[in-house]
Formats: C-alpha cells, structure tokens, sequence
C-alpha cells in the first residue's frame, strides 16, 4: 500500500503545487509509481504545469465526484510530460494526474455544493489499487475549509507550506493546531520562497521551535522559477539547481520516511 | 622620472637661475653679462656643477670645438637625479654639425653656436624655458585632466556601486580594484578589523604578479591576520604599516619602501625577495565609520605615472582621492552591515507567532459543533481506510 501525503497551505502563492508537481515528478522520474490528486478545485491549475492546456470537463476530478466517469478514466498519464525535458526518467516510473476542471460553470457548481470527501478517499485508494502506486499526492485548497481539513485528516504524511512572513506563520500555526484536533500525528513543514541571503539553518531552527513541527526543508526564493513561470515542471529542465536539489532532498525525506524497504524495488539504479 | 620633482619653473625672467659650466669658450664673461643683463641670475660659473641643491632652471655649457670633458658633463647632467628634467643648452664658438648631432644625443637640448652678443644667448634661453615651461604645462595639464576624469570615472560611479551592491565580496572587490585603478597602482590590500582586534586580508591583488586573492573569490587564507595590539602587555601594535594606520587612524605614504626605517617593513620586503618583485611606494588609509572608529585598511603599493608607466611616490592628491574613497568604501560597508542587521531583525520579526491570537482563532474552531461533527467525520473515513 502506497503512501497519501497532502500537499498544503494555509494561504495561496506559498508555491504549494509547482512543488508538488516537482516533487511527484522527481519521485517518478526516480522510478516510483505516483498519483496527483488535483483538489484545489476552486483555483486548479497543477495541470499546466504538466502540459496540458485542456481539461476536460467529461475527464476530470469534478466529473468523478458527480458519477460521470470512473478515478481511473479521470487520470492522465503525465508520464510523456516529463520525458524529454532532460533528465532521464526511469523506466519502472509512472505519474498519474487527475486533474479538476477548469471550467466555470463546473468551479461554481463544486463551490457550492462541496464535494464527498469519503469519494476522494475512495478515489485515492482505487487509483492507488489501480495502478500500484507508490505514493499518492493530493494538492488541497488553500485554508482551512472543510474538504481540505478532511484531506488532511485521511493522509498519512501532511505536508503545510508556508513563506517566512507573519501571516504564512500566524496562519500555519492554525492549521497544525487544526490538523492535531483532527488526529493528524504526521505533520511536516517545508519553508518556501525564503530570503536567498537568510540563514537557513536559522530560519529552520526557530520556524520549527515556534510552530513545534519539523522543517524538512528552507527553500528559497528563485528569480529563475518566477522568470519559468508554469513552463513546465522545473526539476526536470533544470535538475542542477537549488530548487531541484531542495526538491530532491524532500523526495529523499519521503521515501526515508516511509516503506522505503518495500519502495526500494521499484528503484533503478 | 617624475618631473614634480623639478624645481618650480620661474614666473618672471629674472626668477630664472641658470647655471653656468665653462669649458674654455672665449669671451664668456661678456656672455654672462649679456644674460645678466636680460634679467637671469647666472650661478655657479664652474666646470662641473657644485653639490648645491640651489634650484637651476637652466643649465648652459659653453664649449669649444671637441670637448671630451664636456660630452661627460652633458651625459653626467642627464644620468643625475638632481638635473635630469633640467633643460641644457651647449654653446661653442664654432659651427659643427657632427659636434652639435653628438651634445644632443647626450641629451642636450639645444646646442647654439656662435652666440656673437649676450642678448642672442638670453633669447635662446627664454626660448628654451617658455617652451620647458609648455611643456611642462602640458605634462600637468594631461595628468590633471586624468585626474579629474578618475574622480568622474571611479569616485561617482563608486558610491552608487557600493551602496547598491548586496554582494560583500563584490564590494570589497570593486573598493580596492576602483582605488588601484585610480592611482593606477600595481596592487593592494584591502584589510577589515575584526572583533578580535586583528587585520583580516580579505583581499590581495598584484596585477605585475598576477595575484587575486579574496573577495568575491572567497577568504583569503595565505596570510595571517595583523594583531593591532602587542602579545607583550596590549599596547597597540605601531610597527606594521597597517596595524599604524588602524590604531592611530592617520594614513602613511612612503616614497620608497626602502629608503624608510619608521615600521617595520620584513613583511613587504620578504614579499618582494619571494615574488622577485620591487615595491617602490606604499599608500595606507584608514576606512573609518561615522563613529570614527577604523574598520578597514586600504593600502595600495606602487603607483604608476600615467605619461611614463614608471613607478613613483603617491602624489597628494592620489592620497586625498584615496582617503575620499576609504570614508565612502567604510559608508558602504557600514550600510551593508546595517542592512544585514535589519534583515535579520525584519526575519526575527516574521517570525513572531500571536499566541493569544491563535489561541483565541483556534478555540473558535474546534469548540464550534461543525469541527465536533468533522472530528467524527474524520475519524469515520480513517475507519474505512487500511492506511490510518
């Protein structure tokens, strides 16, 4: 049984799903099965950064929550996205991208009514029966609305990003205290968007001290990701530089963490 | 050759001083008169020139026909410290173009022959010092213009760089290699104190040897750090040039490193003997903050005549240009550790979490019966789930 590891925080523009697309991307490239869950289905967008500019509404997150097809029929293989772009892609891989959609009518209408996070749930666990994933990501809605507190709550690995500045911290501080009510034991930080000039292992230290969390990672602020913009997934053009060496060592934290044994198969070397 | 160190030329006729060496040339004494009469001050009528340092505008050797001992006094003259710049004019009773060819090529500046009145012969000579005086003008004129373009080119574009620049290493660089090219020295230091009370090398630059070291490049770790006080009971350390300059805040100009004997200077001879390597003139300034205390230490060896390419002293207006440049290199530094200072402090801040702030959002939260309802909620679909 694969791992499902939420992806969240507690405001937009924390960079929330360029690193989940990045970091499901190198554990693929890697040669671990992975899965997307793209719930952020007020603002969607994680599709983008895999290529694809058309999501549609037959296809997607939103039509699965209202019976109109199957998980598996929802996902995309993203796989082909990542070949190519530079870095070699191990053969054993596999990335899955179930995407929301991007339409208005069908925004609105998932706004209203909420969705059934007992059907996520089963969603997750059919794709991960489905295709024998490793790991499973679901990239939430910023806040602390109910599907997304539900989210958290059926992950095994809950990872809250946040940018060093008092709102990100004030906010995260909320949610962690959130996620423990809801008997989420598994809650790991990542700092992104740091200072490039800020002492890191400073800013770990007291971010982990005041939010009683551990950090697994200070990233900081590229001018080179603002300048790719949703270009693609960034690891995999330009795997030497900070940002995917940072992502890397995330990637590293997770598969550590976890069954790494059992995962360790899969793993071409 | 530094032609600053010539006497000041004369702004009137009669301030001129000329010296006159007589080799047998009849009727000299009337030659004299006929200068003397046209205003010069005609001195030290001899063969050779005395060992007075008396000022000399001009000197003018009389001669005549082939005068051995006078091609050696015309190549003495020009081989000589004291006389080297010094305009010389050879006069002989006869016109011979072989004889004048060779004065000339000794370095004489003229040669005149037959002078038949006094009055011919001061006209020469006014000639000869109007047109030294051009060129000496135009030597001036040429370095000032150099000079004022280095205070356009370097000092302006230097404040705007270091208060702009976020790099320290780059600004230790561009502070050193900006004074170096602006004296158009051979090299420097760039030393910054510590809160050990040592100079630090952080940057050592020789463009003759070819060395770079520190800055951006990183630490420089070839040299030790300069104590500013003595192991043996703390008096401040005075006989290094550097440690000098930190503790009394005074720049030091030496004109020749080995014509000096107030520092101790082993440290720049022993590098001279290991790199093969001739310092002539050393520069040191002190980088002091608004609270006048030294932070740093510039110092610059070997400044280069901009006409010449030669090696000479640091002139005084290299000095204050440079001692400019340290007061705005330690503006810079000092900004840059208070902008360090401030980040840190904007970060601290950041960092600061409302506890009665979230205390107060969260208990709004969970003691709502909507999270009750979603704990259970939650708590249902772990249930249903192998992975919880």
């Amino acid at each position: 049984m694969g791992k499902v590891i939420s992806i969240h925080s507690f405001r937009g523009g924390t960079g929330k799903s360029n690193l989940t697309a990045n970091l499901s991307a190198t554990l693929a490239a890697r040669g671990y099965r992975v899965g997307v869950f793209d719930t952020d289905v007020a603002s969607p967008g994680i599709h983008v950064l895999f290529g694809i500019n058309d999501v549609p509404a037959s296809a997607s997150l939103n039509a699965y929550f209202w019976g109109n097809c199957s998980i598996q029929d929802a996902a995309v293989d993203v796989m082909p996205a990542l070949e190519g772009a530079g870095v070699p892609v191990s053969a054993s891989g596999a990335l899955y991208l179930v995407p929301a959609s991007i339409e208005t009518g069908e925004i609105a209408r998932i706004l209203h009514d909420g969705y059934d996070v007992g059907l996520l749930n089963d969603g997750i666990l059919g794709l991960m029966d489905h295709y024998d994933l490793d790991f499973v990501f679901v990239d939430t809605h910023p806040g602390v609305n109910e599907e997304t507190l539900l989210s958290i709550a059926i992950s095994e690995v809950t990872i809250i990003i946040l940018r060093p500045d008092q709102q990100d911290l004030q906010g995260t501080a909320v949610t962690i205290e959130l996620a423990r009510q809801l008997e989420c034991k598994n809650l790991q930080l990542i700092v992104n968007k740091a200072h490039r000039n800020a002492d890191h292992a400073v800013m770990k230290a007291s971010v982990e001290q005041k939010l009683g969390a551990p950090v697994i990672e200070v990233i900081a602020l590229s001018d080179d990701m603002v300048q790719f913009g949703s270009g693609g997934v960034y690891c995999m053009r330009f795997p030497d530089h900070d940002y995917s060496q940072a992502v890397g060592r995330v990637a590293d934290c997770l598969v550590a963490a976890g069954t790494a044994s059992q995962l360790s198969d899969r793993r071409v070397s | 050759m530094n032609v600053l160190e010539t006497p000041p030329l004369p702004k009137a006729k009669h301030e001129a001083r000329v010296l006159l060496l007589n080799h047998r040339l009849n009727g000299c004494a009337s030659l004299i008169r006929g200068l003397e009469v046209a205003g010069f001050a005609v001195t030290g009528i001899a063969v050779t020139p005395a060992s007075s340092t008396d000022p000399v505008h001009l000197v003018v050797v009389a001669i005549s026909g082939v005068d051995d001992s006078a091609c050696s006094v015309v190549e003495q003259l020009r081989q000589s410290e004291r006389f080297a710049a010094t305009p010389i004019l050879v006069i002989s009773d006869r016109f011979d173009p072989s004889v004048a060819e060779e004065y000339l090529h000794l370095g004489a500046t003229d040669f005149l022959s037959q002078p038949s009145a006094g009055r011919v012969l001061s006209g020469w000579c006014e000639r000869i010092l109007n047109s030294q005086q051009s060129d000496w003008l135009f030597e001036e004129y040429v370095r000032e213009r150099r000079r004022s373009g280095a205070f356009d080119r370097v000092i302006i574009p230097l404040s705007l760089a270091l208060f702009g620049e976020r790099d320290h290493g780059r600004m230790l660089e561009t502070i050193l290699l900006e004074a170096k090219a602006l004296c158009l020295a051979d090299g420097g230091t760039l030393y910054l104190r510590t809160s050990a009370d040592t100079l630090e090398f952080t940057m050592v630059h020789n463009d003759v040897l070819g060395i770079s070291l520190g800055g951006s490049k990183g630490s420089v770790t070839e040299f030790p750090p300069i104590p500013l006080y003595r192991p043996d009971g703390g008096e401040p350390e005075r006989r290094y040039i550097a440690a000098y300059v930190a503790n009394s805040g005074l720049p030091v100009s030496l004109p020749d490193l080995y014509d000096s004997s107030n520092f101790d200077l082993s440290g720049p001879r022993n590098f001279d003997t290991k790199f093969g390597y001739r310092t002539l003139s050393i520069l040191a300034a002190p980088l002091k903050n608004d609270a006048h205390r030294v932070i740093g230490v510039l110092q610059l060896i070997n400044a280069r005549d901009p006409l010449t390419g030669e090696a000479v002293p640091f002139d005084p207006q290299q000095q204050e240009a440079v001692e400019s440049m340290c007061r705005l290199a330690a503006a810079g530094l000092e900004a840059y550790a208070r902008m360090q200072k401030l980040k840190e402090q904007i970060s601290a801040l950041h960092l600061k979490i409302d506890e009665a702030k979230k205390r107060e959002q969260v208990s709004q939260i969970v003691d709502s019966d909507y999270f009750k309802n979603l704990k259970e909620k939650a708590r249902q679909l772990r249930m249903k789930t192998p992975r919880a």
